[in-house]
């Protein structure tokens, strides 16, 4: 074992081995519904994993937990979808910047379909629309994740909304 | 504010277990970054296992792994010990004990070039395993599937043998003792076969004097010893037979540094065989340092003189013959 390891750290790297069984199925569990494809799910998994084992070592992990290691995979994924974004971006010619009004919209959403409707959009839609609904975090808590102001995330929100009810709309006229 | 139906999709986490393949190795790579020795109760036996495992081991592939585990199950009594399963359905490793020893075995993967010896049409490799019956694994693998290659027969080589093909393609020899045969009875047997070990073929170059070369250690019984460090260490002790003096002895074989147990030398301490070039002449320095030369002894290992030092502590000089 390294010599510069403090004591404490090494302690929670035993502990980490330890919780690695419990919480791997947390962690990929989290990661697949959300990432939708099993080969970037495990590479989000290692990724997050492997991110717990150098916070250890650097001894910045305050409450080393299956929540918290969730925690870590909630980034992962973040920067999955923000690498995700920067390579389409430079395909796509124009980003959206108007913000279009909403019209309310009471609909029942039928589960799969609405997952396969996610998949279809952008990642920073997607992203948005999973932290926001999938994940059920406020806000101000999904800014914060997309290192967004919480204002210029709201304006994400309708849009990604946007995005979504069209194609979900689209669907069922096509049915 | 306005009922949002996006809320519907809520997902709270359900764990789901990823790949086998993939947890075992992201456990390996985790326990690496962090500098730890495995030490999780689940997977103590498998580590215990691999430090016992011989060093080569085989990796064979099948044209339908599950299969091949089940022809080694009934006709080779293997066990399986595990078995990881792709996403495609196809056994992407796979490990089963025949004898102890393990042998690990995966589907046919063409992409990464993979492939049976069914898809090969043939295989260079006969994998050689050792039975107590011979004529019986034969016929039980035949009637698990194997394809008949050479019937039973005794070889000239002390060895009763068969060849079969399994159902995957692959080749095996089962072998069986029938004679302990030396290479000079091997080959009185075979005319038309030069038979030699290395030491025979390659004289040793020449040592410094005073290499340890030999050692004896003394047990009450030999064959205890045997059973308890045969065990212990795999240590292979020839069959004990009568020493020079009487006693009972055994011969180790199989270490770098050949060894033996005595049953009885008067006392109880290893005695240690130095080898020397010229032993008559080490005798004489001996007498000039101030030590004894008890006795100066032929065997057909070579010349050796019991000797002690000038403090008392006894010690062998060993001229080996040739091919010791």
């Amino acid at each position: 074992m390294s010599g510069e390891l403090a004591p404490a750290a090494s302690d929670q790297g035993a502990t980490l081995v330890a919780l690695y069984d419990r919480a791997l199925p947390q962690v990929y569990g989290y990661l697949l519904p959300r990432a939708r494809i099993p080969a970037v799910a495990e590479d989000l998994t290692a990724e997050t994993f492997l991110a717990a084992v150098s916070a250890v070592q650097k001894g910045t992990v305050p409450d080393l937990t299956v929540a918290w290691l969730v925690g870590v995979a909630r980034h992962k994924l973040v920067d999955h979808w923000r690498r995700q974004a920067r390579e389409e971006r430079q395909l796509r010619a124009v980003e959206e910047t108007a913000v279009p009004w909403e019209d309310p919209w009471d609909a029942h959403l039928d589960a799969a379909r609405a997952r396969a409707v996610l998949d279809t959009l952008g990642p920073h839609h997607r992203g948005a629309l999973v932290l926001r609904y999938l994940d059920g975090l406020p806000v101000p808590e999904v800014a914060d994740q997309l290192g967004r102001t919480v204002h210029a995330t709201e304006a994400l929100l309708v849009r990604a909304r946007a995005a979504f009810r069209r194609v979900y709309e689209e669907g069922e006229d096509g049915d | 504010m306005a009922t949002d139906p996006l809320e519907a999709l809520r997902q709270p986490v359900v764990p789901i277990p990823p790949r086998e393949a993939f947890a075992v190795e992201l456990r390996g790579r985790l326990v690496e970054a962090l500098g730890l020795r495995e030490t999780g109760p689940d997977r103590s036996a498998t580590t215990d296992a691999a430090a016992s495992q011989p060093v080569v081991s085989v990796y064979l592939c099948a044209h339908d792994a599950a299969a091949a585990i089940d022809f080694y199950r009934v006709a080779f009594g293997a066990e399986e010990t595990l078995r990881m399963t792709a996403d495609d359905g196809r056994v992407g490793h796979a490990e089963v004990t025949i004898g102890g020893n393990t042998v690990m075995l995966a589907d046919e993967y063409p992409e990464l070039g993979i492939l049976s010896p069914q898809s090969l049409g043939g295989t260079p490799v006969t994998l050689y395993l050792h039975v107590a019956d011979v004529d019986i694994v034969y016929a039980r693998a035949l009637s698990a599937g194997a394809t008949a290659e050479r019937e039973p027969a005794d070889q000239f080589h002390g060895n009763r043998n068969a060849v079969l093909r399994d159902p995957s393609g692959h080749r095996w020899m089962l072998s069986q003792p029938v004679e302990a045969l030396s290479a000079e009875e091997m080959a009185a047997r075979a005319p038309d076969l030069t038979v030699e070990t290395p030491a025979e073929r390659q004289p040793p170059a020449s040592r410094p004097d005073g290499e340890l070369g030999y050692f004896t250690l003394v047990a009450a019984d030999v064959e205890r010893a045997a059973a308890f460090y045969g065990a212990l260490f795999g240590w292979r002790f020839d069959p004990p037979g009568p020493g020079d003096g009487g006693h009972t002895y055994s011969h180790v074989g199989n270490t770098s540094l050949p060894f033996g147990f005595h049953s009885d030398l008067g006392d109880h301490s290893p005695h240690h065989y130095y080898r020397v070039e010229d032993l008559a002449t080490m005798v004489a320095r001996v007498r000039e340092l101030g030590g004894e030369v008890l006795d100066v002894t032929d065997y057909a290992s070579g010349g050796n003189a019991r000797c002690r030092d000038d403090q008392g502590i006894e010690f062998d000089l060993w001229q080996p013959a040739p091919g010791y």
